[in-house]
């Protein structure tokens, strides 16, 4: 059962790409998603405890084809096997030169995440981890914008770099394991010197940083979303980003607990600093693209903050995030492109008026800013909260100055929302009309997880408490 | 937190009013906006109330316990709080007061022009009042009910483990605080209200202190100064010098710098045979020194890579 | 002593027919008959069925490292044979006598993987040499070929030079020809060796073997034949000689060393300190800078995969770093790795009437099945999971890693990967995100269409299931 949330992804879209109609090919990967998301639906209320499931794959070195689901998986899984239809019924009308190509690529994307979140064999993991980045390249640098290759090159780049550091640290570590495997388990068991785990944990880190990304190593973002097509953008900033995340709590943390106490106060630095600089940033952007990416950008940040304060509460609150994150900026995502479809322009200073023009689509946007900002009764309130909670209980200061980044954060979202509402009607505004009843659909849904996991947030956090239990009490 | 509600009521109510007014912010020509526009009116009323933390509206709860916890920690910051707290009402209540009481003041043109918003505004108005003025029900303090933190038991999963509140005052004095604040916040409500509800476009200018509070250009201004403008600077400065040039620039830069590097040493390829075998004797010498120095060589190298 | 053999009469067979065969279609069924057969009594061979033996007086040991490199020299013969068949028709008249040159060389390289003796070595090299300094010059009416034939000569001559002195100065060292010994003769060699320390004439003539060892596997800064001649020849031979010869190169480097080190001298090393692995790792640094770093300027396509045949050679030297077991398996997996992704762009580069960058624009819109095969090539060469070049560079990474001491060269690997990543895919930036046309020199016929999908899936299925190559080395 569990495979299936690879298998049913990487067969439609390896078809989709023989499928030569346009027609055809969506309504494959809209089928697709749609068996995957009630898979994953399935598997996430039916399942008690960790699915799993072990297959031989290279005895020679060690590794199995081995997945387990706990309950992070099940919460990420089920995010990206939402994310996927939301995104393909949002964005299906747009125009592409080779459909059957671009859904392939976008199922063959899903698959290779899936596989990162559900891996549990490190090698597999780091196959999946690759895997997840060849398709979205291929997408973004065909479908996107005028300066696409550069800056999606540049970004794949980027996280090649990181990924091989990886692959370092996972042949590092693998030699050290006594029974010469590569199990998530024999890795756990690692009994490791105070230098071992510093090496290690640098190693591993370090991708895992670039994937989230953390400031310094933030530039390849902005540039790749902007350049990226809406599609490539939305599962790149909703689920992609979080496999860095994620990697760091179920990798870093538990197998070099000592380097990451030695470490954690420079990467909370780093996490915080990071998290104002990209707040500050976004209030000068006039590029809505670029501003949605820096806000990111600073929300990833508090997550990184929150897991390296290595509090039981930040680690809850990272883990409703991760999950309440994708699903808002998604919903960003989705209203920016229809924005910019309306209008033809991603400058804020040139869309004003917007909100007589086409009323629905600025209460959407509006819905989802306020998600942004997380405002109580939306569902990134209580994850930021216990984050910030997380935080103050590491260092006060810490705390505080991530704080700040609040006010930021309600400052250029609300700057934004007036820019482009209010003041006069412009003339890339003028013309605009709603969005397509296919994208007010997909908002209406966002729409409604947003509110009912914001008024309900329990469910995930029962989800997820297990990994949390795990993770802090492992060592 | 409840702060985000009437924050955002008061920024769509001020944005509101702004649309119907075609554009005009500045209040002194605004005023009767009453009766034009009514959903906004009551919306932005609310907001001012919940703001100036006036009971039951979800601001004075929270403000309550703000000054509460700063009276605990230390009177000079309930002090400053308290001022805060009436200067917030004040200068609230002036902007209603003028905004939507009164006469009309602005152009005929622009009476013309007033109706009350769209949907699209009204409606999110109309569910953030209701949130403003609950909001503050389910922070009640134990003072009124009992266990009744209905913030606090909604997320009781979350907050298990959370320790109890360290500093607790006596419901004594919480209520004494309380009662002083909002006395003094009706006080300061009352007095914006009569002097700006028939707030006239000639009248004239206050004189000292009053002309200082009255007008809101000094406020601007200062905000303006002291915060609005080098924020905006110093985001400015990180946008375009440290993130591009700085970050980006060494990321571009050492794709750069492998480039023209790779145009230097591919010169070395000059196609004559001569070249080649010179280098390569070269080489073999250079293999040969480095043989027998290799300890050094190997230090050298274990120096740079730790 | 089969495939040794069988080559060389096979080799003669080509030439009689040459000469008494005149339909030049019926050459490439003769050679593809022949090297099957080769095939096939390798095969036997490493299964202990040897039916050719002629005494050799230990100058020649056949074991299965060897025997099992054999098989799959050929196997890629085969493929590279079956790929570009038509271009060897085209080069010139003599088509019979090409294949008789190639099957000379395979027939050095059979020597150089079992030989025992220096003077073996030594006469390996120069029969896998000498064709090929007339395959270089194949274009006789072709000027370039023909400079790079004479260059290759020349610079080839000297080497051989440097080479034959080192062996003289290792007799003169040693007395002995020999690598190793009958078990008697080490155990008095090593009781006497107690007192004996490596001659200085034994050291300073094993780094003249080095050097023209390095010279035969375009290792820097022995390296810069390589890219004239690789560009001069004619595109199939360039293949021919940058994939299967060098191989064969290298696989008598990894026998010399690991020969050396474990049965005779490894005593003898132990006491005065002696270790190649510095000299090693400088040549690994120098040849991964020169090799990458050129690349990346080349407009060329032909010549960028002259310099990657470099920047790959880089890492195969990881396994002469290490001289361990997983050095030798990788050893094999880089070989077949490399080889089938650089026969496959040669080949279809073979077809192209130009050889630029600027040529390959558009190729995924005019010929999508080259344009695939071509973009899983370049995948694998960098190194992308799900190719076989992941784990050819993951075996190469481990053995250094195991190696330990040396996890700054892997570090460095990893940073020249990522900088070779650049220059393959603007390969595939050109083919698929670029506008253009394509001409072909050459019609692609379904046939080669198919074989270079079959050379593609090759990639994918020996990336999935490394074991398929791996496991015969452990029955």
């Amino acid at each position: 059962m569990i495979v299936l949330l690879i298998l049913i992804p990487v067969v439609a879209g390896i078809i989709s790409f023989f499928v030569k109609s346009g027609k055809a090919a969506r309504t494959l990967a809209l089928g697709a998603s749609l068996l995957t998301f009630l898979a994953a639906l399935v598997l996430v209320i039916t399942a008690k405890g960790t699915v799993t499931l072990d297959k031989e794959w290279l005895p020679q070195i060690g590794s199995n084809f081995s997945l387990s689901m706990d309950g992070m998986a099940k919460m990420l899984c089920l995010l990206n096997a939402v994310a996927l239809p939301l995104i393909l019924s949002s964005t299906i009308r747009e125009r592409y030169s080779n459909k059957g190509n671009f859904f392939g690529l976008l199922l063959l994307t899903q698959a290779g995440m899936m596989g990162v979140f559900l891996a549990a064999d490190v090698l597999l993991f780091y196959f999946f981890w690759e895997l997840a980045l060849i398709p979205i390249y291929f997408l973004c640098s065909q479908y996107g914008g005028e300066k696409k290759i550069q800056a999606i090159f540049k970004f794949f780049i980027y996280t090649f770099l990181g990924s091989l550091f990886l692959l370092i640290g996972i042949i590092y570590l693998y030699l050290k394991t006594p029974d010469q495997s590569f199990a998530l388990s024999s890795f756990y068991h690692l009994h490791l010197t105070a230098t071992e785990q510093n090496i290690g944990f640098w190693l591993f880190f370090l991708a895992f940083a670039i994937k989230m990304p953390v400031f310094p190593l933030h530039t390849w973002q902005p540039d790749a979303y902007e350049q990226a097509p809406s599609a490539g953008t939305m599962i790149l900033s909703a689920v992609m980003v979080k496999m860095g995340i994620y990697a760091t709590i179920r990798y870093v943390l538990p197998i070099f607990p000592e380097a990451v106490h030695t470490f954690n106060h420079i990467i909370i630095i780093f996490a915080v600093v990071g998290l104002l600089y990209a707040s500050l940033i976004a209030i000068r952007q006039d590029d809505l693209k670029r501003l949605i990416a820096y806000s990111s950008i600073a929300h990833i940040g508090l997550m990184c903050a929150a897991v390296f304060s290595l509090q039981e509460i930040g680690l809850e609150g990272v883990m409703i995030q991760m999950f309440n994150h994708g699903i808002n900026v998604l919903g960003l995502w989705i209203v920016a492109s229809a924005i910019e479809q309306q209008t033809g322009t991603r400058k804020l200073s040139e869309m004003g008026g917007l909100a007589t023009k086409a009323p629905v689509l600025a209460i959407l946007f509006m819905i989802m800013t306020l998600a942004n900002v997380s405002l109580p009764l939306t569902n990134s309130f209580i994850g930021e909260f216990l984050m910030f909670n997380g935080l103050f209980r590491y260092n006060i200061w810490a705390g505080a100055f991530a704080c700040v980044s609040i006010i930021l954060v309600a400052i250029y979202s609300l700057w934004a929302m007036q820019k482009m509402f209010y003041g006069e009607v412009s003339e890339f505004t003028k013309n605009a009309v709603e969005a397509p009843k296919n994208t007010q659909y997909a908002l209406v849904v966002i729409t409604i997880v947003i509110i009912v996991l914001g008024v309900y947030p329990a469910p995930l956090l029962d989800l997820t408490k297990d990994t949390v239990q795990a993770v802090m009490h492992l060592k | 937190m409840t702060h985000a509600f009437f924050k955002a009521l008061l920024f769509l109510g001020a944005g509101s009013v702004i649309h119907a007014m075609d554009g005009q912010q500045d209040s002194r020509y605004m005023g009767g906006l009453k009766k034009f526009m009514p959903i906004t009116h009551i919306t932005f009323l609310l907001a001012c109330l919940a703001i100036a933390g006036v009971p039951p509206f979800s601001g004075f709860f929270s403000k309550d316990e703000i000054l509460a916890a700063a009276y605990a920690s230390s009177p000079v910051l309930y002090y400053f709080g308290v001022l805060g707290a009436l200067f917030t009402a004040f200068y609230m209540f002036r902007i209603y007061a003028m905004t939507f009481l009164g006469k009309f003041r602005g152009t005929q043109e622009q009476e013309h022009h007033l109706h009350e918003s769209p949907k699209a505004m009204t409606i999110p108005l109309s569910i953030l009042a209701v949130l403003a003025v609950v909001a503050g029900f389910i922070g009640i303090p134990a003072l009124f009910a009992p266990n009744a933190h209905l913030l606090e038991q909604f997320l009781a999963p979350v907050f298990s483990d959370l320790p109890a509140h360290s500093e607790h005052l006596s419901h004594g004095t919480e209520w004494m605080l309380m009662g002083v604040t909002t006395v003094l916040v009706i006080l300061s409500i009352i007095w914006a209200w009569k002097k700006f509800s028939n707030y006239e476009l000639d009248a004239t200018e206050e004189k000292g202190i009053g002309k200082v509070l009255a007008s809101k250009w000094y406020v601007d201004e200062i905000y303006d100064a002291v915060i609005a403008k080098p924020l905006l600077k110093f985001s400015g400065f990180l946008k375009n010098i440290v993130d591009k040039k700085l970050i980006d620039g060494i990321v571009n830069g050492t794709g750069r710098f492998v480039q023209y590097s790779s145009r230097q040493i591919r010169l070395v390829q000059s196609g004559q045979v001569g070249g080649y075998i010179l280098m390569m004797v070269l080489s073999l010498v250079v293999l040969f020194v480095a043989f027998w120095n290799q300890a050094y060589i190997l230090k050298f190298i274990h120096w740079i890579f730790k | 002593m089969n495939a040794i053999i069988l080559s060389a009469i096979f080799g003669i067979v080509m030439m009689l027919s040459s000469a008494f065969v005149k339909n030049t279609k019926a050459y490439k069924s003769i050679a593809l008959v022949g090297l099957i057969i080769i095939l096939l009594a390798n095969i036997c061979e490493t299964y202990s069925h040897s039916w050719l033996n002629i005494p050799t007086y230990d100058m020649l040991a056949f074991d299965r490292f060897g025997l099992y490199f054999n098989t799959l020299a050929i196997a890629c013969t085969i493929l590279f044979s079956a790929f570009s068949q038509r271009e060897i028709e085209r080069v010139g008249r003599y088509v019979g006598e090409y294949f008789a040159l190639i099957f000379f060389v395979l027939c050095g390289i059979f020597i150089l993987s079992a030989f025992n003796n220096l003077l073996m070595l030594f006469i390996g090299i120069e029969i896998m040499s000498i064709p090929l300094y007339i395959l270089t010059g194949a274009r006789k009416e072709n000027l370039k070929s023909n400079e790079a034939s004479l260059k290759y000569f020349l610079m080839g001559s000297f080497s051989t030079g440097i080479l034959l002195m080192g062996i003289a100065l290792v007799y003169g060292g040693t007395g002995d020809f020999a690598l190793t010994h009958h078990v008697e003769q080490i155990n008095t060699s090593i009781a006497g060796a107690v007192n004996q320390r490596m001659s200085f004439l034994d050291v300073a003539g094993m780094i003249l073997i080095l050097t023209g060892m390095c010279f035969k596997v375009s290792a820097a800064p022995f390296h810069f034949w390589a890219p004239d001649i690789y560009d001069g020849s004619p595109s199939v031979f360039s293949s021919f000689m940058a994939t299967i010869v060098k191989a064969g190169a290298f696989i008598a480097f990894i026998r010399l060393f690991a020969l050396r080190e474990n049965e005779t001298t490894i005593l003898q090393n132990a006491l005065i300190g002696v270790d190649w692995k510095m000299l090693f790792s400088i040549i690994i640094v120098a040849t991964l800078l020169f090799g990458n770093i050129t690349a990346i300027f080349q407009q060329s396509v032909k010549r960028m995969l002259a310099y990657s045949s470099i920047a790959q050679a880089g890492f195969m030297l990881f396994a002469l770093l290490s001289l361990n077991d997983t050095a030798k398996e990788g050893l094999l997996l880089y070989v077949v790795a490399y080889s089938v992704a650089t026969i496959g762009l040669f080949g279809i580069l073979a077809k192209m009437k130009d050889y630029t960058l600027a040529g390959y624009n558009g190729m995924a819109k005019s010929h999508p099945t080259l344009a695939f095969a071509n973009a899983i090539f370049l995948l694998s060469l960098s190194g992308i999971p799900l190719s076989i070049g992941f784990f050819a560079k993951y075996y190469m990474l481990m053995a250094v890693i195991q190696t330990g001491g040396y996890m700054w060269v892997a570090i460095v690997g990893i940073i020249f990967a990522v900088i070779s990543v650049f220059y393959y895919f603007r390969v595939i930036w050109s083919m698929y995100f670029k506008e253009g046309t394509v001409e072909l020199k050459y019609p692609a016929t379904k046939g080669f269409k198919i074989l270079a999908v079959i050379l593609a899936l090759i990639i994918i299925l020996l990336g999935t299931f490394p074991q398929i190559i791996l496991n015969f080395l452990y029955f």
